[in-house]
């Protein structure tokens, strides 16, 4: 009898035991120390958020027990690097920063490593990783392989002056039409040096120009991948963004990218501009760096149809290098940076997350300052468009030819011969 | 014994007969690796494919990149053309803005020391941070230049940002930045020269002009040959002036072959193509500096 109720005893013990660490083991399920000793090297984009990046990849090492040696460039000299490293087919690479228009030029080029199996695997995803919860659109995906993880994204919209809209009087633009009367008034208005409206109109022309061209239902391709922006629609975008620019924006138009726009708005130079907002978040509505700080309204960007309005929205992304001789740890890195936890952080800083938990989060709606225009990001991550250059492989070569075919229109040129033109020269570089 | 001492012996007078391409041998290799492997690279690249795919396998293509340069890339004759002017219109401003300030400062004033060091600054600025803080001063919206223009009753110009001042402001940049260096060396030569010819002149009766034109230059053509020739190669192979202040637009008006070759192998990613292109440009530059040698063989003596 004893000897039964002892066996007894010692058989619950066992299953309590047995519980117990099945319970720990469930809840200690991913490994993040399983490549432990590894070194690896992330080539990144320089931002303002670089420095919580490097924030993180410290706490890496520390969970995880792999060496990273990180670098980061900004952006254009970035693509010149990977271009010639991923050419090389350097296996010293690893991680590497981009943005969807490269991302088809490196994936074409066969220099990416697709991750679906990645994000798939049990060994190599922790559970509470939660790829659902990236935004159906930031997803990079070619050819229904996903080649990243979009982690920020920059969707663009109108900023225009609200004091001045308010002093003479002018409506929010929602079409050219409106937009272009807006621009009269304010040209009127507007004191010798202070201009109507700015845009992009150097070689970066091509992506502010993209939600004229989509909101005019042009585009750049057909469906079946050959080039069609010498449509009729697309013709009289570049005419109409070639107008704003000649008649109500400051001289010299070539010479304006993204750092000329951001400052001209900063100084209260240009009061109409279309841009992607986190300009907004991180220049123009700081005090500090800006003299027009709460005098910006935020809106759609003006379409050609109306009602028609779309949203252009650049990915800042991670791949994985196809040469990458620890692929498995640098898919932990990018697994890593891209979790919750770390995609709060920048959103927290301001930065436009592709996470739909971080817009949720309460610390984040608790330190919101500009609901107008987080409202608009948010729709813009749910809704906007990330492939919204032309999606081509030699993508950085047709980025000049297309570049130009604008500013014809901008020096009044035959614009739909620069278009045909332009056609059959990117019809060349497809085949 | 005797046949060990013979063998060494021989070795020595070896050595000593090789002397000269055993104490060169170091400077050769080293002229090999950065000189002759570079530039076999360069051409085997031009008569490839090479576009630096992982998949696609570079296949030797003959001169297809060589033909496509000449007969269907509508810019190269135009690049052509545009690093030809920018580089005879930087030369030519240069050696004449130079001699008249090394004739200025042939003399002693006051302050001559002074001058002449401040004349050299641009010389020491760094081609970048300077072509950056030149296209800040250009800019005609918010630049400096634009607002000293207007403060005098000038209007103002579009500088960089039109296709017809483009060129001029890059050759203005450039005259800024090197017409120090070229009046340093003419100022040297005219101070070089031998004072018995003009004290000649002076007693036969000679203008200042005719003194000028008939000693003064024919004296100082070792000089201005040497700038010609320094100066014309600098400028056919420009870069960052033009990378930073203009990037080879508005709308290709100032890419010159240099800016292209570029463009095409890191932006197009097209290395046999630009491979072609540098190939040619070295054959310019070659061919130019051959012509002017030839030209100072034959051109005015004294």
């Amino acid at each position: 009898m004893k000897s039964v109720r002892f066996g007894l005893q010692r058989c619950v013990l066992a299953a309590l035991l047995l519980v117990l660490t099945a319970g720990l083991s469930f809840g200690e399920s991913f490994n993040w120390r399983q490549f432990e000793g590894t070194t690896i090297r992330g080539v990144f984009s320089k931002s303002a958020f670089t420095k919580i990046r490097k924030m993180h990849i410290k706490k890496f090492e520390k969970l995880t027990g792999i060496k990273v040696k990180d670098e980061h460039y900004p952006s254009a000299p970035l693509r010149r690097k990977m271009v010639m490293e991923l050419g090389a087919k350097n296996k010293s690479l690893d991680v590497i920063g981009g943005m969807m228009k490269t991302a088809y030029q490196y994936d074409n080029a066969g220099w990416l490593e697709p991750l679906d199996k990645y994000v798939n695997s049990s060994r190599l995803t922790s559970p509470e990783y939660d790829f659902e919860d990236f935004g159906q659109r930031t997803r990079p995906i070619i050819k229904g392989r996903l080649i990243g993880i979009g982690d920020s994204g920059n969707p663009q919209f109108l900023s225009y002056r609200k004091d001045l809209f308010d002093k003479y009087n002018i409506k929010v633009p929602t079409t050219w039409k409106e937009l272009e009367a807006a621009a009269k008034i304010l040209k009127k208005n507007l004191p010798k040096g202070q201009y109507a409206w700015i845009a992009r109109m150097n070689k970066e022309n091509t992506a502010v120009f993209a939600p004229f061209l989509y909101s005019n239902n042009g585009s750049w391709l057909d469906e079946n991948g050959r080039p069609n922006f010498n449509s009729k629609a697309a013709v009289d975008a570049m005419k109409f963004y070639g107008k704003m620019a000649r008649e109500y924006g400051p001289p010299g138009a070539s010479t304006l990218g993204w750092k000329e726009v951001v400052g001209a708005v900063a100084q209260g130079k240009a009061a109409m501009t279309v841009e992607i907002s986190i300009f907004a978040t991180l220049v123009w509505e700081n005090p500090k760096r800006s003299k027009v700080a709460g005098k910006l309204g935020y809106a759609l960007a003006p379409a050609g149809i109306p009602g028609n309005n779309k949203i252009m929205l650049p990915i800042n992304m991670h791949h994985v290098s196809k040469f990458s001789q620890n692929k498995e740890a640098a898919w932990l890195l990018v697994q890593f940076l891209s979790m919750k936890e770390q995609l709060l952080d920048f959103k927290l800083r301001g930065a436009i997350t592709t996470r739909s938990s971080s817009w949720q989060n309460p610390k984040w709606k608790a330190r919101d300052k500009l609901p107008e225009l987080s409202k608009l990001q948010a729709e813009g991550v749910r809704s906007g468009r990330i492939g919204f250059e032309i999606a081509i492989s030699r993508f950085t070569e047709a980025r000049p030819i297309l570049s130009r075919m604008i500013y014809t229109a901008y020096e009044e040129g035959d614009v739909q011969k620069a278009a045909d033109e332009a056609v059959k020269q990117i019809e060349r570089l497809i085949d | 014994m005797m046949n060990e001492t013979s063998v060494i012996q021989r070795l020595l007078d070896y050595t000593d007969r090789q002397i000269r391409w055993i104490f060169s041998f170091p400077a050769v290799l080293v002229m090999l690796c950065l000189f002759a492997y570079p530039l076999f690279q360069l051409f085997w690249t031009s008569f490839t494919n090479d576009v630096l795919s992982a998949d696609a396998k570079v296949e030797f293509i003959g001169l297809a990149n060589y033909y496509r340069a000449f007969t269907e890339d509508p810019h190269f004759w135009r690049s052509i053309w545009i690093t030809l002017y920018f580089a005879a219109g930087s030369t030519v401003g240069q050696l004449m803005l130079g001699m008249v300030l090394a004739l200025f400062l042939n003399r002693e004033f006051k302050g001559e020391a002074t001058f002449r060091m401040l004349l050299m600054f641009p010389i020491i600025a760094t081609p970048v941070a300077m072509s950056l803080v030149w296209s800040m001063l250009m800019n005609p919206m918010m630049g400096h230049l634009n607002y000293y223009l207007s403060f005098l009753g000038f209007p103002g110009s579009l500088w960089g940002a039109s296709t017809t001042s483009v060129m001029p402001s890059l050759i203005l940049v450039e005259l800024w930045h090197w017409t120090p260096m070229t009046m340093l060396v003419l100022l040297a030569g005219l101070k070089g020269l031998p004072k018995e010819p003009f004290e000649a002149a002076t007693v036969d009766g000679a203008s200042k002009i005719q003194v000028f034109l008939k000693i003064t230059l024919p004296l100082l053509q070792p000089y201005i040959f040497l700038l010609l020739l320094m100066r014309l190669v600098h400028g056919l192979k420009v870069f960052d002036k033009i990378f930073v202040i203009s990037g080879g637009g508005p709308n290709r008006a100032s890419e010159t072959l240099n800016i292209m070759i570029y463009d095409q192998a890191f932006s197009a990613v097209n290395f046999g193509y630009a491979s072609a292109l540098g190939a040619f440009l070295l054959l310019i530059i070659l061919l130019i500096s051959i012509a002017l040698f030839r030209l100072r063989q034959r051109s005015w003596s004294y």
